[in-house]
């Protein structure tokens, strides 16, 4: 996988609402998304990753269309700010089927779920704030996908989370593209950062 | 109420307005104004009873449901919680209120009224699942016998009764209402494995969450086939169905089965909400569409491994109609689901395949190549529009 994560011309329109029109081209590295509260970092990662369908624009992850060809989407992972896996999973069930869906069904995720301190019997519904949180987390990474989208990923993370946070950012850092919200500081320096503003555009094209 | 109900409440109207114009019904009630009251009251508790076992697990969904727990923990004492849930509730008892009708009584608004009321303080208690919530139930099943046997001799006693049911009706809530405040121990069954392909996955979740959430309704996919296997053997020894007729009543049985399907898809759909199709999640619709076919059909194997045997000496082609109508309603029941995806109403998905499941049936009976080819475009159709109605609603702006 050498393409990018590539979006032209991105506008998502609500009645009384709009984010963009973005245009990015970002490749290997750390990308930190930041802006207020409200400005559309949530409503621009959910349309990067096919969950909502942008009215303008095209998104290319990896050469493929998140939105039309479903194939295409193996190679992201997106952890949401808002858990919505559903709770009757238990932690090993929800990323041994995360890995199966991405055509990855022998990943092998005990040794992310340990780092992450998760028990593997532990039903999402059960589980505290942090740990349905490390769990989103954790059923992003299954398959090991090449692009992550990660929504306030540190949010109801404690201090073990944040380091092991910090360690993962290192190592991702030179083999894949993780684009991540927060309206704080990231606990490492990002390869870019990009502002977004309420209705305002967006470009970034540092890596062709 | 929902709009999505509409059509099935509008179809039960008109069929209720033909059936009025068929039924007897003067003659009905004068044959039953002469039966024993014993015996008619003790016909009406059992009918309100069944009614009651049947409306636990709705009512307890509905009092359980993630939307309302922000209300538990505010300041709402049961009795007001009472005057939230008992109408509707007590909606449920129209056929109860219907049958009332049918009972030798001047007033028989005020008796529907009153059988009613004890019925909601019956499924109210019944539904928390507790020993005093039981008695409650059966005393006030008890008293509803007894107000329809009150109408031969006693007509005073069923207003009395009323009374007595809405002074019961606060603590049979509460009894129900105190029990959200427990923490309770969840029964966790698992699958054995883990899943080894995206199709197994989705299969594999959807499943869970009928054994881990709704485990009744799986449950009752195992009741049918014993009486379907037994009456169907019965009819076949005795030389009431032979040849074509076989086809006609094993599609009956079939279609007995089809609100087992057709209740799993609306848990599911409930249960799930977006995430029943999440767009994000690498799968084809079609594949999607698919998955939930193969679930639909594990539920009606075994009544059509029943009806199967049961008709099997009659050859091949009843089997393979057989087969394709159990693949044809769960497809219309995947195409319904599909429909109503987003549909905050899960009800209306069983509604609508309950209509479809019974024009399935329909079809079965045409002639044998017909029946066939028809059954095929119904499962290959349903699952096509299936797959688009969820292509469809994938990344809709909302």
């Amino acid at each position: 996988m050498n393409e990018g994560l590539m979006v032209a011309g991105l506008v998502v329109r609500y009645p009384n609402f709009r984010v963009g029109p973005v245009t990015l081209s970002l490749g290997v590295g750390i990308h930190h998304l930041r802006g207020d509260n409200g400005c559309g970092k949530t409503t621009l990662l959910r349309a990067l990753c096919g969950d909502l369908r942008a009215q303008e624009g095209t998104v290319r992850i990896g050469g493929f269309d998140p939105y039309n060809q479903p194939a295409g989407r193996v190679h992201m992972g997106f952890a949401p700010s808002a858990p919505d896996l559903p709770g009757f999973w238990t932690v090993d069930e929800a990323w041994q089927s995360l890995a199966a869906l991405r055509g990855r069904p022998d990943w092998d995720g005990q040794t992310a779920r340990r780092s992450l301190g998760l028990p593997g019997h532990l039903r999402l519904d059960e589980a505290s704030a942090g740990q349905r949180h490390r769990a989103e987390l954790l059923a992003a990474l299954a398959g090991d996908p090449y692009v992550l989208l990660l929504d306030e990923p540190m949010a109801h993370l404690d201090g073990r989370g944040l380091n092991l946070l910090t360690t993962w950012f290192g190592q991702w850092r030179t083999n894949r593209i993780v684009l991540v919200t927060t309206h704080a500081e990231l606990p490492v320096k990002a390869d870019s950062v990009l502002e977004l503003r309420a209705g305002e555009p967006l470009m970034h094209t540092g890596w062709l | 109420m929902s709009l999505g109900l509409l059509p099935g409440w509008t179809l039960l109207a008109f069929i209720g307005v033909q059936v009025k114009d068929v039924v007897p019904w003067p003659e009905l009630r004068q044959s039953l104004s002469a039966g024993d009251p014993v015996q008619m009251a003790l016909w009406v508790s059992a009918l309100a009873l069944t009614m009651a076992l049947l409306c636990i697990l709705p009512v307890r969904s509905a009092v359980y449901a993630p939307g309302l727990r922000g209300l538990w923990r505010q300041p709402i004492a049961a009795p007001q919680w009472g005057l939230v849930f008992a109408p509707w509730v007590m909606l449920a008892a129209l056929p109860l209120a219907a049958v009332s009708g049918l009972w030798p009584h001047p007033h028989w608004v005020s008796q529907a009224i009153v059988w009613s009321a004890l019925w909601t303080v019956a499924v109210m208690g019944l539904a928390s699942l507790t020993l005093h919530g039981f008695a409650i139930g059966l005393v006030a099943i008890g008293a509803l016998g007894l107000a329809a046997f009150s109408m031969w001799s006693m007509p005073l006693l069923a207003p009395a009764l009323a009374v007595a049911a809405l002074a019961v009706l606060p603590v049979s809530v509460g009894l129900i209402w105190e029990r959200t405040r427990r923490p309770t121990r969840r029964w966790r069954p698992s699958l054995p494995g883990r899943p080894f392909a995206a199709f197994d996955a989705m299969v594999r979740r959807d499943l869970l969450c009928l054994l881990r959430s709704s485990p009744g309704v799986l449950f009752a996919s195992l009741i049918p086939p014993i009486p379907a296997f037994i009456a169907l053997v019965a009819l076949r020894n005795e030389g009431v169905i032979a040849g074509p007729a076989s086809v006609g009543a094993g599609l009956i049985v079939l279609g007995f089965t089809s609100p087992v399907v057709g209740s799993a898809f609306a848990t599911l759909s409930d249960r799930l909400g977006p995430m029943l199709d999440p767009p994000r999640w690498p799968m084809e619709p079609f594949a999607r569409a698919l998955a939930l076919t193969v679930l639909g059909e594990m539920l009606m194997l075994p009544t059509a491994l029943a009806v199967l045997a049961a008709v099997f000496p009659e050859g091949m082609s009843v089997g393979l109609r057989l087969v394709l109508a159990s693949s044809a309603i769960s497809a219309v029941g995947v195409w319904c689901l599909a429909q109503n995806h987003g549909n905050p109403e899960p009800g209306a998905v069983a509604s609508w395949h309950l209509l479809a499941a019974l024009l399935v049936c329909v079809i079965g009976t045409l002639p044998w190549p017909w029946s066939v080819v028809v059954l095929a475009a119904v499962v290959f159709g349903a699952l096509s529009d299936a797959a688009n109605a969820l292509e469809r609603s994938r990344g809709r702006v909302i």
